[in-house]
């Protein structure tokens, strides 16, 4: 039986995660050929196209945020290995001692939490920047960019996860060298997962802040 | 102000846009292109190459009413400004008198 709703996972992708301003249409548009017995194949591939087409547009229009982003995310890797050696000396480096749901709870609250608080440390600090530029800070816009840079780093954070299970890293992170922390896949890797919630966030702020009206018909 | 020459992709969805009327939205616009190219055609890149269209003023967009089958997303309608227009016959002056070179083609037809 023809499903009447596309792959979830892609749905929410198209609405949530590709660039660009007006993505309801494209979304409805998607949906209306779907529903008209295109297959999920054929749904998966246009939101792949419409993701790398977004990005590849959003990146020509707001090149420095991309720019930001980018160097924000360079010392990512040595910030991580900075609180791996840090944690070593203090109740932290105990926490798998602890009974569960406790471990893990200090487990997540040092790795991931440190981590989001860099992201949004990025685009406070960047969406500063460009919105003093600009002369327009709107509280709600930059609360906007933090919750969707959250969004985007919990997605990036677990597909960074499945990529170190995949290929685990062929170093103790807490000796690695200066050159292994430029060059390792694994930490490009985990640079990137920086780079893109930092993007997510402060390109939706920015883009919230410069948005035109559409006219819509009575 | 002068502006360059459509590229073909630009061309066929002005067209499209043109030849489709009051019904001109992604939709429509896709399956048209589909048709005319015989081959796919990525609703992404036809939104991207329209955006860069309305950007340059040649065509305008309205947002029309969200519609349940659409999951309550509404359509975005295209329709060509003059300046759109304008360009478009500009183009086919010079490809109509640039197609006057063409050799003929001798070979076997596809």
């Amino acid at each position: 039986m023809k499903r009447e709703n596309p792959p979830a996972v892609a749905r929410w992708i198209l609405e949530h995660l590709v660039p660009g301003k007006k993505n309801d249409a494209l979304a409805g548009d998607l949906l209306e050929e779907f529903r008209c017995g295109r297959s999920s194949l054929w749904y998966w591939r246009q939101v792949l196209s419409a993701f790398v087409l977004g990005f590849m547009q959003e990146s020509r229009m707001n090149w420095s945020v991309f720019v930001f982003a980018f160097f924000w995310a360079l010392p990512a890797s040595a910030l991580w290995i900075a609180v791996i050696r840090w944690q070593s000396g203090t109740f932290f480096a105990r926490r798998w001692d602890l009974p569960w749901p406790y471990s893990m709870i200090c487990e997540l609250g040092l790795t991931f939490g440190s981590q989001v608080l860099y992201v949004w440390a990025g685009v406070i600090f960047g969406f500063s920047i460009f919105s003093a530029a600009k002369k327009q800070f709107k509280v709600r816009y930059l609360v906007r960019g933090i919750g969707i840079s959250l969004s985007a780093y919990l997605i990036t954070f677990v597909a960074f996860f499945v990529w170190r299970l995949i290929f685990p890293m062929p170093f103790d992170i807490r000796f690695v060298t200066p050159a292994g922390l430029i060059v390792s896949l694994s930490m490009i890797a985990f640079r990137m997962t920086f780079f893109v919630a930092v993007v997510a966030g402060l390109r939706s702020a920015c883009v919230s802040a410069g948005q035109k009206k559409i006219r819509t018909v009575a | 102000m002068e502006r360059g020459y459509l590229g073909e992709f630009e061309l066929m969805i002005l067209l499209t846009v043109i030849h489709l009327g009051e019904e001109a939205y992604g939709v429509p616009i896709s399956r048209e292109m589909e048709k005319q190219r015989r081959r796919g055609v990525s609703a992404g890149s036809v939104y991207a190459a329209l955006e860069r269209l309305e950007q340059k003023g040649l065509v305008k967009s309205e947002i029309g009413e969200p519609t349940p089958e659409r999951g309550g997303k509404a359509k975005r309608y295209f329709r060509v400004t003059k300046e759109g227009l304008r360009q478009l016959h500009k183009t086919r002056r010079v490809l109509t008198a640039m197609w006057k070179e063409l050799p003929e083609f001798k070979g076997e037809p596809a």
